[in-house]
C-alpha cells in the first residue's frame, strides 16, 4: 500500500491523542491507567541517549550538524518545515517522543501567582479561567512522578512549592553569581530543574555531562520520552510512531469523529470519543486551521477567529560573561544553578508591565559558548591574533539567560501557507511574529541587569546577545482557555467550545506566557484536562474499559 | 561503520545520520586553500600555535567536515573559490565572506575551529574536559548553604506579589 490509499477501517479509542511530548505522555498515560482505550499518534519516532552528540568524537560539531533545534535547519524526516519570511523569531522544536523536551533545558520554575491575573493587577491581556492555587496540587504531582530537584521555600512563590528531590550543588557557577546577586540585593534561589540527581523512576541519576540541552547521554533528563513514556504504555496506552496527522474529522453535526493521517503503510482514519491535541502551539493550531469542515468553515474549534492568533514565543536572550579563574563551567547539570525573579514582577517605574525570569549556568563547549558568541563582535575580536584569548576565557564561561514575557497579541498568528508543504504535501504553517514595543522594553532592560550581574561576580569580559538562534521552543497562546466562547477557544477544561469531544493539552492553551520556562505548567495543565476527561468520560458510562 | 552498512541502514524519522567515512580525501590544494585559511583566521603569536600547524590539522579538518558532510558541495566550491585569493587578500576575503556570506563562511571556520580545538597540543594547553560522567559527590551540597549565602534572600521574604 502506497501513502495515498486509505487502510482498512480501524479500532476506536476512547481518547485518541496526537503529539507524544510532554502534555501527550500525561494525558495517554492517565487515561489508559484509568482503563480507557488510548492511543497516541506521533509524526517522530524514539530517540536514544546513544544517538546524542556527548557520545561523540567533536561533540560540538555533531550538536551543530545534526542536531540544530529548528526543524528548517535540522530537515530530519519527522520535522514540517515552517514558512519564516514574516517572523521577528524562528521557532524551534522537536518531532519525536518526548518533543521538544528531548533538547530543552529541563529548567523546572513554574508560573508565578501574578501570571494569572495580569489583567486584574496590571490591566494588560486577559486573567486565565484558573488560578495558581487550582493548578498547584497538579505541579506537585508532576514534580513528585519525573523527580524534579531544588529548594524548598523559594520566596518567589506563595507557600507550600517543595521539589521532592535534593537540590544539585551550586557549585563554583552557583556561588560565584549568587555572591554577585546578594551584593546587588537580587532575589535567587537554587535552580529547580527536572533533571534528578538520583535514580528516579525511568531515568538515571545525573553524572553533570553538561550537555543537557543537546540530548543527555546519561538518560538523566526528563525528556518525557523516558520520564513519562514508559509509564504510559506500561498502562495499556498504544502508541503510534511515524503517524503524521493531517485532519481531525467531524460529523455532520460538528462533534469530532478521530483524526486522518498518514504512516508508512499508508493513509488512516482512527476513530475516537475524544481526541485531545498535545502537538504544541503551531502544530495544534496547524491542525485545527487545516480541519475545516461545513460546521466548522474557518477550521475546527475557530468560531471565535483566535485559532492561531495570539502566538506568544518567550524571545530569549542572554549575557555571556568570561571568567578568570576556574570555575568549572564544562561540568553540568546544565539547567539553572541558580535561578532569579527579582525582575519577574511588574515594576511600571521600569518602563513596562511584566518583567523577565533570569537564571544562571554554566556553559559547556568552547565552540557554543566561546568562540560562537564572539561571531556577534567586529571580525578581529574573534579572529586573528584574538582568537588565542577568545578561546582561554571559553574555558571559564558562565551563562545569564532570561525569558521575556510576551503579551498576547492577536497579529501574533500562525496560519496556513499557501504553497509551503511537508513531504507528504500536508500544508506548512507560516509564522507571523513581531516584537512588542512593551517585549522589547522587558528584553533592552533584562540584558541591562544581567550584564550587572556579571559585572558584580567580577566577569572580565561580558557578550550581551538580544537574540539567540535556536531559541525559543516555547510556542503559546494559539488556542486560548476561557469561559466565554467568543474570546476563547477552550473552557478551563481544555474542552474547545465548539466541539467538546476535542480537548486541547498542550501550550496552546496559555492565556498569556509569564516569563517562567512553560513546560512544568504544561504539564500541570495535561494533567488536570486529563483527570477532568476520565471522569467524564466515566459518567458517560465508557468507564473502566478493559476491567469490567 | 562500513559504507554499505552506512547505504542500508533503517530511515530514523527522528535523528540526522551521520557520516562515518569522509566522502573523499581532500585534494591536495583543498587542503593548501584549508592551512591558509587557518592561518589567516588563527596566526601564530608567541608560543600559540597557528591554525594548520597543530599535529594533524588536515585529518581533524577531514573529520569535522565528515560530520558536516550535508555542507560537503558548498565546502568543495568555497574551497575552489579560495583557491584563486592570493594570501595577502585571504583575511579581508574572509572578512567579506563573514559578512555577506555568513552560512559559508561559518562551515569553514567550524571546521577550522574544531580541528584546531581537537589537536593533542590544544587540547593539552587548554586542559578542558569533553563531556564525560563526573556525578556529585554526596556531601557537595552540604557547606554551600551552611555559608549563609542564601540568608539575606530568606530574611528578605516573599517577593511574589500576592493574586489572592
Amino acid at each position: 500500500m502506497n501513502r495515498g490509499e486509505p487502510s482498512p477501517p480501524e479500532e476506536e479509542y476512547d481518547v485518541l491523542v496526537v503529539g507524544a511530548g510532554p502534555s501527550g505522555a500525561i494525558v495517554s498515560h492517565t487515561a489508559a491507567a484509568a482503563g480507557l482505550r488510548v492511543a497516541c499518534l506521533e509524526q517522530g519516532d524514539w530517540t536514544s541517549p546513544a544517538d546524542y552528540p556527548a557520545n561523540f568524537d567533536m561533540w560540538e560539531v555533531v550538536a551543530r550538524a545534526h542536531w540544530q533545534t529548528e526543524p528548517n535547519l535540522r530537515k530530519n524526516p519527522a520535522d514540517y518545515p515552517l514558512e519564516l519570511s514574516q517572523t521577528d523569531l524562528s521557532p524551534s522544536m522537536y518531532s519525536a517522543v518526548g518533543g521538544s523536551t528531548i533538547h530543552f533545558g529541563a529548567l523546572w520554575p513554574r508560573l508565578t501567582a501574578s501570571d494569572f491575573r495580569v489583567r486584574t493587577l496590571d490591566g494588560v491581556a486577559d486573567d486565565w479561567p484558573i488560578t495558581y492555587h487550582d493548578l498547584a496540587p497538579y505541579y506537585d504531582r508532576v514534580d513528585n512522578f519525573i523527580g524534579v530537584s531544588g529548594l524548598e521555600g523559594d520566596t518567589a512563590y506563595p507557600e507550600g512549592l517543595a521539589p521532592p528531590l535534593p537540590r544539585h550543588p551550586l557549585g563554583k557557577t552557583g556561588m560565584k553569581t549568587a555572591e554577585a546577586l546578594n551584593q546587588l540585593g537580587w532575589h535567587w534561589w537554587p535552580g529547580a530543574n527536572a533533571i534528578p540527581p538520583q535514580k528516579h523512576g525511568a531515568l538515571a541519576a545525573c553524572a553533570r555531562w553538561g550537555t543537557c540541552v543537546q540530548g543527555c547521554p546519561e538518560g538523566a533528563k526528563a525528556s518525557f520520552d523516558l520520564a513519562w513514556w514508559p509509564a504510559a504504555i506500561a498502562a495499556g496506552a498504544k502508541l503510534v510512531t511515524g503517524a503524521r496527522v493531517y485532519e481531525i474529522t467531524t460529523d455532520d453535526g460538528g462533534a469530532v469523529t478521530g483524526v486522518n493521517w498518514i504512516g508508512k503503510d499508508g493513509r488512516h482514519h482512527t476513530k475516537a470519543r475524544y481526541v485531545v491535541m498535545c502537538a504544541n502551539g503551531i502544530g495544534t493550531a496547524r491542525l485545527l486551521l487545516l480541519s475545516k469542515s461545513q460546521k466548522h468553515p474557518s477550521g475546527l474549534a475557530n468560531s471565535s477567529g483566535l485559532v492561531g492568533r495570539n502566538l506568544m514565543l518567550h524571545p530569549n536572550c542572554c549575557a555571556m560573561g568570561y571568567y578568570g579563574e576556574d570555575l568549572e563551567t564544562w561540568r553540568g547539570p546544565l539547567g539553572a544553578v541558580i535561578s532569579s525573579m527579582e525582575f519577574y514582577e511588574t515594576d511600571k517605574s521600569r518602563g513596562f508591565v511584566r518583567g523577565s525570569k533570569m537564571h544562571a549556568s554554566t556553559a559547556p563547549g568552547i565552540i557554543l559558548n566561546g568562540i560562537d558568541p564572539h561571531r556577534s563582535l567586529p571580525f578581529d575580536q574573534l579572529w586573528g591574533e584574538s582568537f588565542h584569548q577568545v578561546i582561554r576565557d571559553a574555558c571559564s564561561t558562565i551563562l545569564w539567560a532570561a525569558n521575556i514575557e510576551d503579551l498576547p497579541e492577536e497579529t501574533n498568528r500562525v496560519t496556513i501557507d499557501p504553497h509551503l508543504t511537508d513531504e507528504d504535501g500536508i500544508p506548512a504553517p507560516k509564522i507571523e511574529y513581531r516584537f512588542s514595543e512593551n517585549t522589547l522594553r522587558i528584553r533592552d532592560f533584562t540584558l541591562e541587569r544581567m550584564v550587572e550581574a556579571h559585572k558584580a561576580a567580577g566577569a572580565k569580559k561580558v557578550i550581551a546577545i538580544a537574540e539567540m538562534p535556536g531559541e525559543p521552543g516555547h510556542l503559546l497562546g494559539t488556542a486560548r482557555m476561557g469561559t466565554d466562547p467568543k474570546t476563547s477557544v477552550v473552557d478551563p477544561d481544555g474542552r474547545a467550545h465548539d466541539a467538546p469531544n476535542l480537548l486541547i493539552a498542550d501550550g496552546s492553551i496559555f492565556v498569556t506566557s509569564g516569563s517562567a520556562n512553560p513546560t512544568s505548567t504544561i504539564c500541570a495543565l495535561a494533567l488536570k484536562i486529563a483527570e477532568n476527561l476520565v471522569t467524564t468520560v466515566r459518567n458517560e458510562g465508557y468507564a473502566d474499559v478493559r476491567a469490567s | 561503520m562500513s559504507a554499505q552498512a552506512e547505504k542500508t541502514a533503517p530511515l530514523r524519522l527522528s535523528v540526522s545520520s551521520m557520516k562515518r567515512r569522509p566522502r573523499r580525501a581532500f585534494t591536495e590544494g583543498e587542503a593548501a586553500v584549508l592551512r591558509l585559511a587557518a592561518d589567516t583566521l588563527i596566526p601564530a603569536k608567541g608560543a600559540y600555535l597557528s591554525g594548520s600547524s597543530v599535529t594533524g590539522f588536515i585529518d581533524l579538518a577531514t573529520r569535522a567536515a565528515t560530520i558536516l558532510d550535508a555542507r560537503f558541495e558548498m565546502l568543495e566550491a568555497l574551497l575552489a573559490e579560495l583557491a584563486d585569493i592570493p594570501a595577502a587578500s585571504m583575511w579581508d576575503y574572509l572578512e567579506e565572506l563573514n559578512r555577506v556570506r555568513f552560512d559559508e563562511f561559518y562551515t569553514l571556520s567550524l571546521i577550522i575551529s574544531a580541528a584546531y580545538l581537537n589537536s593533542p597540543e590544544i587540547r593539552s594547553a587548554l586542559n578542558y574536559p569533553v563531556p564525560h560522567q563526573n556525578p556529585a559527590g554526596l556531601f557537595e551540597i552540604a557547606d554551600e548553604l551552611s555559608s549563609g549565602i542564601l540568608d539575606p534572600v530568606i530574611e528578605r521574604g516573599p517577593v511574589f506579589v500576592s493574586a489572592d
